[in-house]
């Protein structure tokens, strides 16, 4: 008995195995099929999610246009037509045209969803809604007035026909092989200026002047009591009175504190009113091949050995022994020379700096950049900013500070000067981009009227 | 006696022999591995896209709340295109009347967070008073949890103003009529960060007493 049971010690045979094989193998693989259909259904939800936002993105872009110059530039084209036709509502309403919205047909590419994007600009009725009998009845006898002639007046309190325009975004998607798939519908309301209660908002201690007409709408804007004035950032030496075409060369020694705009010697780069020439695709020049880096282009300021506050007007310059240490960390433009004198607003004016700049390396990281407007004549500082972020962009951004400068007369022939330095806390060495039609660097200023910085 | 394989198979009583089971078995635990690793695939895909809808829901939340607030402020100060200061009415606990707070919306750092303090005259001191400060927007690095995603690329605010004739929009920070917010948010496990975009009609365009 015992030696028959070992000997029945046989197992499985072949055909059993394969058997057992085949049938896990069906089952294996209609599991891989149910999550192959849960991660197609993941993949279809977010490209609509990434759809939907860009609708949203196209429709905010198309909100600020003044209402009069809402409407498409051409009639929807035959392919609109075809391919994202309006629906509901919108496809009965007359279009808009001869306004500055382009009807489309663009193509897009948004994080691995393509397609093609429509507007449409529809004039859209909005009639009044039924008051109650009784809500006419009463406001009748609170005027002193039949029932008749308030009902008769209701549509006069609402914005009625052609007083509203439905803006509708369509987005068409589309595969490689240009197949498109069901498209996306996204609309807003934008009412008509006129058709709102007329009003004046003039708040004194804002000095805010805006007046709304109350017949066409129009917004009247006060007289201009001061002036913005932007100054692009150049790559050129200060003694030459307009921008010149940048070149590759080593970094500027800028900021030695008994600086004069001649012709050698430490100088700083000029700004000026002048925009940059050129096409956003010309090549990047590198400002300062003394730096060894992964990529070249744009200037690399490296920290700094102060650390410093960013109104310390003395951390903004350096001494001649100190240029070889600091030239890298700091850099300064000095405004053309004005023929007459400028003056900031008396109640203080306000700057703002806007700049191209990511970090040295290229990979986000804390950093700190110090910024501010000096007089040239007394260094006095006029306006400083101290910008800090935890994650300095890695890739060209463009990033603004805005700050209050001090009420200030530059008299004629004096410049202004703008510094930026990044101090010894910064975590991270920073690069600017300026001087390039793509990286359009620039300070703008508000000074009183008429007495411009050129 | 060796039993001859083919006699085996017609008894059906034959075993497998090592050899067949050694074969078999590696291909049973290459199936086995290859499901265990879809599975996992799937749950990883799916911590993903929670993730995502998690900063997206959050960053909405947030990105409602600032615009919400500069559309109904007194006035709006900003400070660079990642801070903000605005004064508006807030109320301070639930049924009580509004007040005027000094608001701050900060997104210098891995956060997007909000300050209030006591109200101020128009334009705000360099270094305002704040009383309370919370996160409206995203969670800092080193949360574990870290479901909500980090403040990303700091180029938030774009006061701008809107040339009416043309319709192009220019980044004007000394006399805006337009706000344009954009807001991306680094999630974990993602490389492309989730953008959030809002924008808000300023109806005062301020200017400087000259």
């Amino acid at each position: 008995m015992k030696a028959r049971a070992l000997r029945r010690q046989d197992g499985m045979t072949l055909v059993e195995v394969l058997v057992t094989i085949l049938v896990i193998t069906v089952g294996t693989l209609a599991t891989l099929g149910t999550y192959a259909h849960f991660s197609s259904a993941a993949r279809k939800a977010r490209e609509r999610a990434v759809l939907t936002s860009l609708a949203q993105r196209e429709i905010e872009q198309l909100k600020p246009i003044d209402y009069a110059q809402l409407g498409l530039t051409s009639a929807p084209t035959a392919q609109a037509v075809a391919e994202a036709p309006l629906t509901g509502a919108a496809a009965s309403e007359p279009g808009v045209v001869g306004g500055v919205v382009r009807p489309g047909g663009d193509a897009f590419s948004v994080q691995g969803a393509t397609g093609r994007i429509y507007r449409y600009v529809t004039w859209r009725n909005e009639p009044c809604g039924q008051l109650s009998v009784k809500v006419q009845t009463d406001v009748a006898g609170l005027l002193g007035q039949t029932t008749a002639i308030v009902s008769a007046a209701l549509p006069n309190l609402c914005p009625g026909s052609n007083q509203t325009k439905r803006v509708t975004v369509v987005v068409v998607p589309a595969d490689a092989q240009g197949a498109t798939a069901a498209p996306l519908r996204l609309s807003t309301i934008a009412e008509s200026p006129s058709s709102v209660a007329p009003g004046i908002v003039n708040d004194a201690t804002l000095a805010v002047k805006k007046v709304v007409a109350a017949t066409t709408g129009a917004v009247t804007p006060p007289a201009a009591a001061v002036l913005t004035q932007t100054l692009q950032l150049y790559d050129t030496r200060c003694s030459i009175a307009s921008r010149q075409s940048p070149s590759d060369h080593s970094t500027r020694d800028t900021s030695q504190a008994s600086f004069t705009c001649s012709p050698s010697g430490p100088a700083p780069t000029l700004m000026g009113l002048a925009a940059i020439p050129g096409a956003t695709t010309d090549a990047l020049k590198d400002f300062s091949t003394d730096i060894t880096r992964a990529a070249a282009g744009g200037l690399d300021l490296v920290r700094d050995s102060l650390a410093g506050s960013c109104t310390d007007a003395t951390a903004m310059v350096y001494t001649n022994g100190q240029a070889a240490t600091r030239m890298q960390s700091l850099h300064t433009w000095a405004s053309t020379l004005p023929a007459a004198a400028v003056e900031t607003p008396v109640s203080g004016g306000r700057a703002s700096l806007t700049l191209w700049t990511s970090t040295a390396t290229g990979v986000d990281g804390p950093g700190r950049l110090c910024v501010s407007v000096r007089r040239a004549s007394t260094g006095e500082v006029i306006g400083s900013s101290d910008f800090s972020l935890a994650s300095w962009p890695g890739k060209p951004t463009q990033l603004v500070t805005a700050f209050d400068l001090a009420n200030t007369t530059l008299a004629a022939g004096e410049r202004l000067l703008l510094t930026v330095r990044v101090p010894a806390d910064s975590g991270s060495d920073l690069r600017l981009l300026y001087d390039h039609p793509a990286y359009p660097s620039a300070l703008s200023i508000t000074a009183v009227s008429g007495k411009e910085l050129k | 006696m060796p039993t001859h394989p083919l006699r085996r198979l017609i008894q059906g009583q034959g075993g497998s022999t090592l050899i067949e089971l050694l074969v078999a078995m590696p291909i049973a635990v290459m199936l086995l591995g290859l499901i265990v690793q879809a599975l996992g695939n799937a749950g990883q895909g799916q911590q993903d896209i929670e993730r995502r809808t998690e900063a997206l829901t959050q960053g909405q939340i947030g990105l409602e709340r600032m615009t919400r607030e500069v559309r109904q402020a007194d006035w709006v100060f900003f400070r660079s295109s990642s801070l903000v200061d605005l004064q508006a009415r807030v109320r301070a606990t639930a049924g009580a009347s509004s007040v005027r707070r000094l608001v701050r919306y900060d997104c210098t750092g891995e956060v997007c967070s909000r300050s209030e303090g006591p109200a101020t005259v128009y334009p705000p001191p360099a270094v305002p008073t704040f009383t309370a400060t919370s996160t409206v927007v995203g969670a800092p690095k080193a949360d574990v949890g870290g479901r909500s995603g980090q403040i990303t690329g700091h180029d938030i605010f774009f006061p701008s103003h809107v040339d009416s004739a043309t319709g192009v929009r220019t980044v004007d920070f000394l006399a805006p009529d337009y706000l344009l917010v954009n807001l991306r948010l680094a999630v974990r496990g993602r490389k492309e960060p989730v953008v959030l975009e809002d924008g808000v009609n300023l109806r005062n365009r301020t200017t400087f007493a000259g």
